[in-house]
């Protein structure tokens, strides 16, 4: 089922026309990763999903972005509602400046709307979701900015898993840390696509192979190629593509 | 992830190997002129074997294209690999002798010792899949010894047709069906090394074959 469709998306920051006629379905609870080289356009499509790209200037956009049956850019759209809909995790752990439990707490203290029992439970489910619970349950009161930067980025995920959010849009989630916690990040995707879809931009092409169910190809703001990551590793449509994943370029 | 896959693909290699054990049986009793024919049969499991061989082809190709495997896990793979081209091979081998023994089944064929070479084949392939299996590379070795066994067995039987040839030439056709069976007993003792040698790489990354050790 189709969780994300854009339709002839184009996006422009100022003369710069960034996204070209992209047209892709983003399937509910997998994994999709979107691949290719630096400046291709990937990370501002994945920050069209949540409309990110809204605080750039010049800003120019056209087309369509549906999350299930709502076109995201109508002018009645609720940001906030849809950013909690739509989590995102940058590449840099980026913890707010408070306590652990606070960081996880602190998108559903600013809709006023939840009990502080709900709250806790809600936290505590979070960062078991993120699988650290185990090893923060003691401290939630330290500065999360004491967590390692593999905690730190589990945290952020826990933080965004909070709102219980239909979609999780990962911005190279993994290239700030260590093999061991990038394992763990990898891992814990798998497990949360049985609750989420996933879309994670990655420069990390084994990364893509090892967790996706499907992948996008992206090359100078052209959606090149998208399909099941089995046959877009194996047998790749379109030449750009298997000269990218061969290392010719890029 | 990567080893829940892999074992993904050894368990569908071990299906291939049951149904070609099957096919070989199903192969061989057509010469008892008691049993009826199950050729047919045979041919259904190949066109089985040969589904299975595309299939697990495709399942080694993405494991590696999907998690660039290193050590014992490349070696896994790129054997098991190996080891899925020999499996459909076999099947071959038993639709040859298949086809062979349905030549034959209306005759009483005073070839005893093709039973035994036979008996011995499914022996040694039984061993080397086990082995495989196992990743027994005591048992994958022996394997490997045991196919001067079956060598001998092919040349025995070469000479007796040769010699019935010459001296009955009007039922030439039956010693060569009787050749052609124990040609392909042979040749499943090859494949079946194979596999234990392969066996023996993907365990100890040792190269055996050839006789000797690289």
């Amino acid at each position: 089922m189709v969780k994300i469709k854009t339709e002839n998306l184009n996006l422009h920051f100022g003369l710069n026309h960034v996204l070209k006629d992209v047209n892709i379905s983003i399937n509910e609870r997998k994994i999709t990763a979107i691949i290719g080289p630096s400046g291709c356009g990937k990370s501002t499509l994945l920050r069209t999903f949540n409309r990110m790209n809204d605080f750039a200037a010049d800003l120019k956009i056209s087309g369509t972005v549906h999350l299930g049956e709502s076109d995201i850019y109508e002018d009645k759209v609720d940001l906030s509602r849809l950013r909690a809909k739509v989590g995102m995790v940058f590449q840099k752990p980026n913890p707010f400046p408070k306590t652990i439990y606070q960081n996880v707490a602190y998108g559903l203290v600013i809709q006023g709307k939840h009990s502080r029992c709900d709250i806790y439970t809600r936290v505590e489910e979070s960062l078991k979701a993120a699988w650290l619970w185990d090893e923060v349950k003691d401290r939630l009161n330290s500065s999360a900015m004491c967590l390692s930067g593999g905690q730190q980025q589990r945290l952020c995920i826990a933080r965004a898993l909070a709102n219980s959010p239909d979609v999780l849009l990962l911005d190279e989630p993994t290239s700030a840390l260590d093999p061991q916690s990038t394992a763990k990040i990898e891992e814990l995707c798998l497990d949360l696509k049985e609750k989420v879809s996933i879309l994670i931009v990655t420069h990390n092409i084994a990364q893509a192979g090892r967790i996706s169910d499907y992948t996008a190809f992206m090359y100078l703001g052209e959606l090149v190629e998208f399909g099941e990551t089995s046959q877009v590793f194996t047998v790749p449509k379109d030449k750009r593509t298997e000269a990218y994943l061969t290392g010719a370029f890029g | 992830m990567q080893e829940h896959r892999i074992q993904e693909l050894k368990a569908k290699l071990l299906e291939s190997a049951a149904l070609i054990q099957q096919m070989l049986s199903l192969a061989m009793i057509q010469l008892n002129p008691k049993e009826s024919s199950s050729f047919d049969e045979v041919m259904a499991l190949e066109a089985r074997v040969n589904e299975l061989e595309l299939k697990n082809d495709t399942l080694a190709i993405n494991l590696i294209a999907l998690f660039q495997p290193e050590a014992k896990d490349l070696r896994r793979i790129m054997m098991m690999f190996r080891i899925n081209s020999d499996l459909e091979r076999l099947g071959d081998q038993a639709v040859n002798i298949a086809e062979s023994a349905r030549h034959l089944q209306s005759y009483e064929l005073d070839f005893p010792d093709i039973w035994q070479m036979q008996e011995a084949t499914m022996e040694m392939l039984t061993n080397s899949i086990t082995a495989f299996l196992n990743e027994d590379t005591d048992a994958a070795t022996a394997v490997c010894a045991n196919d001067n066994i079956i060598d001998a067995f092919n040349r025995a039987i070469y000479d007796r047709v040769l010699t019935g040839i010459k001296g009955d030439s009007a039922h030439a056709e039956r010693y060569l069906h009787v050749l052609r069976i124990a040609k392909n007993l042979e040749r499943i003792g090859d494949l079946a090394t194979n596999i234990a040698e392969n066996t023996v790489y993907l365990a100890l990354g040792r190269v055996i074959k050839h006789n000797q050790e690289l």
